[in-house]
């Protein structure tokens, strides 16, 4: 029986209990008289029910922001904001724009090189020369 | 323990196949095969129906209903319904998937003892590709995950290898490549050039099929790299994840310059990628498995 160290307390880790979505407020900013907010005046008036229906976990606010171009704002769970500037844009591209924060966790973009990120210890423990079958020379 | 024993006995006594090696041939620790010595796969057409991703994992949206899962029987390596000499077993035959589960003695044995010891590792393959999970796990898959949701569950059902601190279950091993009847030839010497002895090659008698104990080669198809990897038994373990999100990269530029020019090209690039966590690692009981595999 190998020498265990004192265990710590449980870290609280997202979607291993339950799953929240890490995306807690959109905000939809557009111009009344701009040409830049055609697109995303139509957004508003068509697509943002349905979206804001199918996901009822977010907080969807709407302001204007007039003589400026319009802006998309998601607010995260560990307190960071994304911005998309949807000037020029269709309803349907706003809408992948909205679905892009909506998927994003909040944190800063990062080159990834490995797959795998685990917080728990070896599973088999790390190899130890004392233990286990003797190498014999 | 005594139940599983005791049940162990009653299948050995049963089985009219059931040929356990010598007891010093069981593996005690590692190895232990989980294709079973008939295959009852033979008359059950291979239900592969409702998988919209790839035939890796089989997805669980959890808002709706738990449907059966499909992919147990198809899970099972090709090859192994080729090579198995198709025996009579008593449970087999029977339709589909009330049948009683046919695993082999020797898992029945070691899996209590797997599953009775802490924290599991599994050996996950996710389009041909292996990660190394344990419960609780992000993992950042090198692609984007298509039709999947943050929140949706998704079970992986192919793994190479599976274990805890002292035991691991492996995948039973590939059947050995073999070579075409035509690449087995036998010298013989020539009988007809009398005493001149000469040798020459001929192919073996029979054909490799013709002998009750050969082995046919595993068919091979190019395009499906069909029979790669040999996979554990699904039925044994669970193994969950539930999807995260879409991450990025920050944008990659890359010069593309010519030689003579001054002309600069920039490529730039930005992948997106599917997270997934582990929610859920175990390996299912003697019960679990027994009534019928389909408890969600």
């Amino acid at each position: 029986m190998p020498l265990t160290a004192l265990r710590s307390v449980a870290k609280p880790q997202n979607g291993v209990g339950a799953f929240i979505l890490q995306c807690k407020r959109l905000d939809f900013h557009y111009c009344d008289w701009a040409g830049s907010s055609r697109g995303m005046n139509a957004f508003l008036k068509s697509h943002l029910e349905a979206f804001a229906r199918a996901n009822p976990q977010i907080e969807v606010t709407v302001s204007p922001r007039p003589g400026r171009h319009p802006v998309l704002r998601g607010s995260y769970v560990n307190g960071k904001e994304k911005s998309i500037c949807v000037r020029n844009m269709e309803p349907n591209q706003i809408l992948e724009k909205a679905t892009l924060l909506r998927n994003a966790s909040g944190e800063k973009l990062k080159r990834v090189t490995r797959p795998v990120k685990s917080l728990n210890e070896s599973v088999r423990g790390i190899w130890d020369p004392f233990h286990g079958q003797k190498y014999q020379v | 323990m005594a139940s599983i024993i005791s049940r162990t006995l009653r299948r050995a006594a049963l089985d009219s196949r059931g040929q356990l090696p010598p007891t010093f041939l069981l593996p005690w620790t590692a190895n232990l095969s989980t294709i079973p010595n008939a295959t009852e796969k033979s008359d059950v057409p291979p239900p592969n129906t409702a998988q919209p991703l790839s035939q890796k994992q089989s997805i669980l949206q959890h808002s709706m209903p738990k449907k059966s899962e499909t992919s147990t029987e198809s899970s099972e390596p090709a090859n192994t319904s080729e090579t198995a000499p198709p025996l009579p077993s008593p449970a087999a035959g029977a339709s589909g998937k009330n049948a009683p589960v046919e695993i082999s003695p020797q898992v029945r044995e070691m899996l209590p003892l797997l599953r009775a010891q802490g924290s599991h590792y599994i050996s996950a393959h996710i389009y041909a590709r292996p990660y190394l999970l344990t419960q609780g796990d992000t993992l950042r898959l090198p692609f984007l995950m298509k039709d999947v949701e943050p929140g949706d569950v998704i079970r992986l059902d192919r793994a190479t290898s599976l274990g805890s601190r002292d035991y691991t279950l492996k995948a039973a091993v590939q059947t050995p490549k073999l070579k075409s009847p035509t690449m087995q030839t036998v010298e013989v010497v020539d009988p007809t050039t009398g005493n001149l002895t000469s040798h020459s090659r001929v192919m073996p008698e029979g054909a490799l099929g013709s002998s009750p104990g050969a082995v046919q080669a595993p068919h091979f198809i190019p395009h499906i790299a069909k029979g790669k990897f040999s996979y554990i038994d699904d039925r044994l373990f669970v193994c969950r994840a539930v999807v995260m999100g879409v991450e990025s990269e920050p944008m990659r530029y890359k010069e593309k310059t010519k030689r003579r020019q001054r002309k600069v090209k920039t490529v730039k690039s930005k992948h997106r990628y599917t997270v997934l966590k582990i929610k859920e690692l175990r390996v299912r009981s003697d019960e679990e498995i027994d009534s019928g595999l389909l408890l969600e």
